[in-house]
């Protein structure tokens, strides 16, 4: 039967928890006899010293007592290489576990990049990670925490605006209140405003519907408080009304299922976060994908499918969560384009990569006894039954076009150089 | 699937091992390795004292059988009664070494159980973090019972067209519960790299806020982080002391710690110009543990000694440097994260990496430009690109297509793309935009007017 990811890694953990129990129950059983043993015997040594070498009229230790203290130190010292002898057996149940934690909790974890991440021990990438947990807490209502890194980094210019607010914003809305945000929409009146709002309410009605009567109550007054909701849109207003009436079936109904999207709510904190934060609480989602993605990699190279090292100039699984830029994978060769390989527009108006035309172009000669370097220009369209010349073809840009685009990208190029390894020692000597 | 109740003795691991770590390794690398630090970490602490247990208990019974021989030898075949006060002082010696072993016992037995229920905890509280196994079977079987009944229903050319199976279910089916534990495990992952970052007060603070407490080993970092203080304040003792208690793990690392550290001492002297100090100390201390593996490092730190102040300067800068404690320091932060099994990247910098890497497109590049409030992308930030630099890209398989003036997405019905003589990409939306009355439209990259046709469609495919 097909084992499950996570099946599997129960297995691993039942199988740690196992062993640790078994060491668990070796040490107590060891205690309940070894530690008993010498209490006694350790008992019976002091009743001897009271007995033997009390105060007695001749300050003697009789032939009698001594033969009791030899036979007492003997067992004494038994006693206590037995002891010695007993712990010595736990190490077999101990190392067991530490073999287990190695075998099956690798140090480094599968998916590894030729380049270190290491935001650890240079300071200035101290910053950086730390700039993002900063974010990350504040934007999850920990306030405390936020505070301390704060204290923690002198140097990063944190720039959270009314922390409190965002706390309560986060807190709230996490348990399904917007009362918090509707106040802050109110006062502030971003540009967003409207549909915001419209996005709070809706999430609001959805989840009341999903929560049944409880919330009936909460739900009226909240949308009561401000002005009337969805008094621009009475399309949707009906819409809501309609999903209220028939209740948790709404959910199923083809009518109301789009009110219900499951994305909402984490859109809504995200963007109600943004405007406290300068950056739209990116760490979130980076931990999130990255997770996401590490499972499944890592479940590819459980499988054998790919090594531990990735070398490629592209991850091996499919995922893309990017909407700021145009991507624009090739058609043909499957593989993002990039500045060396850029996307041409055929003279038929299909785009492919360049390399993708060489491709093409190669394997098309004038005639069969024709040279490798009599090639022939002309090549037809994969797509379309367009015959055309490698000359027609024109590159496209995706990079976004803007006032300030063409300012050389030379400067950043030596600003990035700047990054680099501060964290070599300073002499050989001292490391390892 | 094999998953019994605990069985009394541990049962052999069930799967097959891969290629990964070596040509033969049996390892198991999968997602929990994420975890790695949470049971590596406890076990160390637990090892450490164990093994240092051992010790001292085999001391005390040799202890013990010395001074019991040596009573033995004093009542041995005597006829006579023996004064009090010979036997006492033994006696009593012996009645303290029993005790001293049995508290040392004592104390070793409750920190392997105490080690043994935290890692069970630990285990109990991530495996609550995976769908539990017979959810995840009766849903497979569940839809295996709709395929079998398709198929009997339409005969089998239907079973292809079938949806795929919903493959998390916790994602879906209870989606909050989801987000808790991600938050939950985002939390620890975040606690575990402020610690190792030093910032203790905060991975505290964390740990209360979350509900973290058993989860993280404060303690260790607590402990190395106030022996880097003292290091910084040019107190080698604790770090030495550290040393002491890890000496057998640091000798099969390889480690140079307690040298370097020593060296330190011998350096201050030197320094001090107290020469006979420096010799006494290095023959004290620093032979024994240098003169299997080190030896160079002894030399060189005896020639340190014997030549003149100001030569050694010259010859041993490292030896000489003002900044000499804080690098002891940073290699003992290094040394102590190699013992504890830290060294590698930490299950949040992981994250961090893959994150970026599934994010990045080419188009990415540290993006000075526009103003920090309006970036959406975030391996475009200058602050974290270098991070990105030489990271893979994320592999795509539907592509998309923004317009160059707006943004938005282009496709073929609503918004279709165009090009332009500059080789950008604009929407149909934004084309209109640029439409002049006389039916000429405007570049604005090349700055000037041009006909309709040298505007080209373009076809994504």
């Amino acid at each position: 039967m097909r084992v499950t990811p996570s099946g599997r890694t129960k297995t691993k953990l039942n199988t740690l928890r196992t062993a640790a129990l078994n060491l668990e129950n070796t040490a107590l059983k060891i205690s309940a006899t070894c530690i008993k043993n010498l209490d006694i015997h350790l008992n019976s040594l002091i009743t001897m010293r009271d007995e033997l070498f009390g105060v007695t009229e001749t300050n003697d230790v009789s032939v009698t007592g001594q033969i009791l203290i030899e036979g007492a130190v003997e067992k004494a010292a038994k006693l206590s290489k037995d002891t010695s002898e007993y712990h010595k057996e736990i190490h077999t149940s101990l190392s067991k576990v530490g073999k287990h934690i190695d075998r099956h909790f690798e140090l480094s974890p599968a998916p590894q990049f030729k380049v270190y991440c290491d935001l650890t021990s240079s300071p200035r990438r101290k910053e950086v990670g730390c700039g993002l947990i900063y974010d990350y807490v504040m934007c999850n209502g920990m306030n405390s925490v936020g505070e301390l890194i704060k204290e923690e980094m002198d140097y990063y210019d944190f720039d959270v605006q009314e922390p409190h607010i965002l706390q309560k914003i986060v807190i709230d809305l996490r348990v399904g209140d917007i009362a918090s945000s509707l106040e802050y929409l109110e006062r502030e009146r971003p540009p967003e405003e409207k549909e915001l709002r419209r996005s709070l309410q809706t999430q609001m009605i959805t989840d009341c519907i999903e929560d049944g009567l409880e919330s009936y109550d909460r739900t009226v007054k909240q949308l009561r408080k401000f002005k009337y909701p969805f008094v621009d849109d009475k399309e949707r207003a009906a819409l809501l009304v309609g999903a209220l009436l028939i209740g948790k079936a709404a959910k199923e109904d083809a009518r109301y299922k789009n009110l219900f999207d499951s994305t909402n709510r984490e859109f809504i904190s995200q963007k109600m976060t943004s405007f406290f934060v300068p950056y739209e609480a990116p760490l979130k989602n980076l931990m999130k994908y990255g997770l996401r993605n590490v499972d499944k990699v890592t479940e590819l190279c459980f499988l054998g499918y790919i090594g531990t090292y990735i070398y490629g100039t592209e991850l091996p699984i499919g995922t893309f969560l990017n909407i700021c830029h145009s991507a624009f994978a090739c058609p043909i060769l499957k593989e993002q384009c990039t500045e060396t390989n850029p996307p041409m527009r055929l003279v038929c108006g299909h785009v492919v990569s360049r390399d993708a035309i060489a491709r093409l172009t190669s394997s098309h000669r004038i005639n069969r006894s024709a040279s490798r370097n009599q090639r022939h220009h002309r090549f037809k369209c994969p797509y379309c039954p367009r015959e055309q010349y490698i000359e027609g073809a024109r590159a496209v840009k995706f990079k976004k076009w803007d006032e300030y685009e063409y300012i050389s990208d030379e400067e950043e190029e030596i600003e990035v150089g700047e990054e680099e390894v501060e964290d070599t020692y300073q002499f050989q000597y001292f490391s390892n | 699937m094999t998953a019994p109740e605990p069985p009394r003795t541990v049962p052999p691991f069930p799967f097959r091992g891969t290629t990964v770590g070596g040509k033969d390794s049996k390892k198991q690398t999968d997602v929990l390795s994420l975890d790695y630090c949470t049971f590596r970490t406890p076990y160390e602490e637990c090892n450490v004292l164990y093994r240092n247990s051992q010790k001292s208990l085999e001391r005390n019974a040799i202890l013990t059988s010395k001074i019991a021989a040596l009573i033995k030898r004093k009542v041995n075949n005597s006829t006579e009664p023996i004064a009090q006060n010979v036997l006492k002082k033994h006696f009593d010696y012996l009645i303290q070494q029993v005790q001293e072993q049995k508290a040392e016992m004592q104390k070793s037995l409750d920190t392997t159980v105490a080690f043994c229920q935290k890692i069970q905890y630990r285990c109990d509280k991530l495996a609550e973090e995976f769908p539990t196994e017979s959810d995840e079977e009766t849903e497979d079987e569940d839809i295996k019972m709709e395929v079998e009944e398709q198929e009997e229903e339409a005969g089998p050319s239907t079973s292809t067209a079938r949806p795929p199976p919903k493959r998390p279910p916790a994602k879906e089916t209870d989606e909050e519960k989801w987000e808790r534990t991600e938050r939950n495990k985002f939390a620890r992952y975040i606690a575990w790299h402020m610690l190792r970052c030093g910032f203790i007060e905060p991975a505290k603070e964390l740990i209360k806020t979350a509900n973290l407490q058993g989860m993280v080993d404060v303690e260790v970092f607590q402990r190395i982080f106030a022996i880097e203080q003292a290091l910084h304040q040019r107190n080698t003792q604790p770090c030495i002391e550290w040393c002491n208690l890890h000496r057998s793990k640091l000798r099969r690392i390889g480690s140079r710690m307690e040298i370097v550290a020593r060296t330190q001492d011998v350096i201050t002297f030197i320094e001090e110009g107290n020469i006979p100090e420096a010799v006494a100390y290095v023959k004290k201390n620093l032979t024994p543990i240098a003169k299997d593996k080190f030896q160079g490092d002894l030399t060189k730190v005896m020639s340190a000694i014997f030549i003149p102040l100001e030569e050694s300067k010259t010859r041993n800068p490292e030896y000489h440097t003002p900044l000499r404690y804080e690098e002891t320091a940073k290699m003992f932060i290094k040394e102590a994260y190699r013992l504890y099994g830290l060294g590698g990247m930490d299950a949040f910098e992981t994250l961090v990496q893959m994150g970026l890497a599934s994010m990045k497109t080419p188009e990415c590049h540290a993006d000075r430009k526009t103003p920090k409030k309006k970036q959406k992308c975030i391996v475009c930030r200058p602050d974290i690109f270098p991070l990105a630099k030489d990271l893979p890209f994320a592999h795509v398989e539907n592509s998309i297509i923004l317009c160059s003036m707006n943004g938005s997405v282009c496709d073929d019905e609503h918004n279709i793309p165009f090009l332009f003589p500059s080789g950008h990409v604009f929407g149909k939306k934004a084309v209109n935009k640029l439409r002049r009355k006389n039916g000429k439209i405007w570049d604005p990259v090349h700055k000037q007017e041009i006909e309709e046709d040298e505007v080209l469609r373009l076809y994504f495919l």
